[in-house]
């Protein structure tokens, strides 16, 4: 399983005096549950895509295990988020006219990486998420099971990292709780590393720690930078 | 990847098909163009067929090949009536038939002749019914409307003009031709005796001019020596292929123009399809965004919207050769409809090139977006 390392790692645009991101240390380890927090505007998001790979920043390293992800080119980096890293967002991203299972394993599938167990690993998959129906076309699903059909996807090709932004927040609270569960529960199942951008609190509450985001800036760096 | 395109166009069906719809009507109009002329020249031609060598009084060479093949009403300046009984004597020529116009019958004309050219007409096979024997026996076209047997009488003047009818004289049909895909399928043909008589002209005192003589030479030779020697200040001998050729030329150069405008029109269809589709990519960037977030490589992207664009366009292209065929279809059956000249509306090789060039520039079009969407940057699926 894999670890994060953030070394003097810093996002600025044209524009802006201040850089966007600005993080001189971090580390989370293998198989940790770490909650990010923050006002809107403090930098989040551009945390998931600088850890994710669907951004590099101007300066530092994006070392998860021994491998800085910054350095690698775009299509290198693409390959490596597709194998190493779940995501589940805000919005759903379900393709409409596709059935569940299709949803499930289409990203898999455009990358030509579907296996013999695939299929059989996707059925699992539904099933542990709560879907009855594979075949249900996702016209038909609730909010709630549309984010557990794209927790189901996240986890189709046993990824080392689940990274989930703000997966509640679209959510109302009881299937909020459920997808909170999902997460923790399939993460710890899996021993994947899980790092979740949160309000929510019940979620925040149930992970083994929690990072606040200010400006940019981790607002409890000193405590990280000692620990570092 | 077909799925996520299938379910993909299925979702976007309206505007997929405004693209087809566009694709196809600016492919049908080019199409359409290059068949019609193709229609025109191939059935011209095979209406020029049977008529080897037409001699008339000194004018308008293409006016009477209109004349005599496509039976096209104008007034010709006539002939000496000597010439007539001279080619009918020339060694070289198999036989030297008549046409004498003047006459019609609701909206077919009537053509005064010999029984030489009802033989050449029907290639050397009797009438159905009969040959004709007298003055008032006439020999129909197969696309005459009256039967064996009905009698009528010729109003003076070309179909359509306001003449006054024949009442002293009338004729009856005694047989009818086989169908030949020429306005000849239109004409009725009477002995030129009767129409020298009725009017006014006797052959008795001294030979009555006519308009035009079909002549069929015996050998390829006498065909270019009879065409030298009738050509004077007094008659002009023609092969109506050549006039025909010449024809084409100025139909070649209208084609020409044509397909300009068409090609414009194609091309204004694929600029309005680039920016549709470039909005649209645009409009699909968290989409797009989305699919490289979860792990698709973007070589996928770019084939997802190239592949989807071409199937339309390539739909579209399909869909405008064949709405091209009807159109020219209908266009040349209304026109045969109208003057008896049978038009072949078919497809040569050389339309396959044609599909192959459009398809190229599909694909090409398509490309323009399949590449915006490749270049698109993940980030996009993330709120911001």
């Amino acid at each position: 399983m894999l670890a994060l390392t953030l070394d003097q790692v810093q996002v600025s645009y044209p524009g802006l005096e201040t850089p966007v991101l600005d993080i001189r240390s971090l580390t989370v380890a293998a198989e940790e549950c770490v909650a990010v927090t923050g006002p809107s505007g403090s930098g989040k998001t551009t945390l998931v895509n600088i850890i994710t790979g669907l951004a590099c920043p101007d300066r530092g390293r994006v070392l998860w295990g021994a491998e800085d992800i910054a350095a690698l080119a775009e299509a290198r980096r693409d390959r490596w988020r597709a194998e190493t890293i779940g995501l589940v967002m805000q919005e759903f991203h379900l393709f409409e006219g596709l059935s569940a299972l299709d949803n499930v394993l289409l990203p898999a599938r455009l990358r030509r990486a579907t296996g013999r167990d695939t299929l059989d690993h996707a059925h699992a998959l539904l099933a542990r998420v709560g879907i009855k129906r594979a075949n249900q076309s996702t016209a038909t699903l609730s909010r709630g099971e549309m984010q557990r059909v794209a927790v189901a996807r996240a986890l189709l090709r046993r990824p080392k990292v689940l990274i989930a932004d703000e997966p509640t927040a679209s959510l109302d609270p009881g299937h909020g709780a459920e997808v909170a569960e999902l997460l923790l529960s399939l993460a710890r199942e899996s021993g994947a590393t899980l790092i979740v951008v949160s309000h929510d609190e019940r979620l925040i509450n149930r992970m083994d720690r929690s990072l606040t985001l200010s400006a940019g800036r981790l607002a409890n760096a000193a405590f990280a930078g000692l620990a570092a | 990847m077909i799925r996520f395109i299938l379910a993909d166009l299925k979702r976007l069906w309206a505007a997929s098909l405004i693209i087809v719809l566009l694709v196809a009507l600016a492919a049908a109009l080019g199409v359409g163009i290059t068949l019609q002329e193709r229609a025109l020249r191939l059935g011209s031609a095979r209406a020029a067929d049977k008529f080897d060598l037409v001699i008339g009084a000194a004018g308008s060479e293409t006016q009477l090949v209109l004349s005599s093949v496509f039976l096209q009403p104008a007034p010709l300046p006539l002939l000496a009536g000597d010439v007539l009984a001279k080619l009918k004597q020339d060694p070289r020529v198999a036989f030297a038939a008549p046409i004498g116009f003047g006459d019609s019958f609701k909206t077919y004309p009537v053509v005064g002749s010999t029984p030489d050219l009802i033989n050449a007409l029907n290639n050397g096979a009797a009438p159905e019914g009969g040959t004709p024997a007298g003055e008032h026996d006439a020999v129909i076209g197969s696309a005459v409307d009256l039967t064996i047997g009905q009698s009528f009488e010729p109003m003076h003047g070309a179909a359509g003009d306001a003449g006054h009818v024949h009442t002293e004289f009338s004729y009856q049909v005694v047989g009818r031709l086989m169908p030949t895909g020429t306005a000849w399928d239109r004409a009725i043909i009477v002995p030129i005796e009767a129409v020298w008589e009725i009017h006014g002209l006797h052959a008795e005192e001294e030979p009555p001019g006519v308009p035009a003589i079909l002549v069929k030479p015996k050998t390829i030779a006498d065909a270019y020596r009879l065409r030298g020697e009738y050509r004077g200040d007094q008659t002009v001998a023609v092969f109506p292929g050549e006039v025909l050729t010449r024809l084409y030329a100025t139909l070649g150069d209208a084609r020409q123009v044509m397909s300009i405008i068409a090609l414009a029109a194609q091309a204004l269809v694929a600029g309005a399809i680039a920016l549709i589709t470039i909005a649209h990519v645009a409009q699909r960037r968290r989409q797009i965004g989305a699919l490289r977030a979860f792990g698709a490589p973007r070589s996928a992207v770019f084939g997802i919207v190239w592949i989807e664009l071409l199937t339309l366009m390539g739909t579209g292209i399909a869909l405008g050769f064949l709405v091209g065929w009807v159109a020219v279809r209908l266009i040349s059956d209304q026109l045969t409809r109208q003057n008896g000249v049978v038009l072949p509306v078919e497809f040569q090789g050389g339309d396959l090139g044609l599909a192959l060039l459009l398809l190229v520039a599909a694909a090409v079009i398509a490309a323009v977006p399949a590449l915006l969407a490749y270049r698109q940057p993940a980030v996009a699926a993330l709120r911001s």
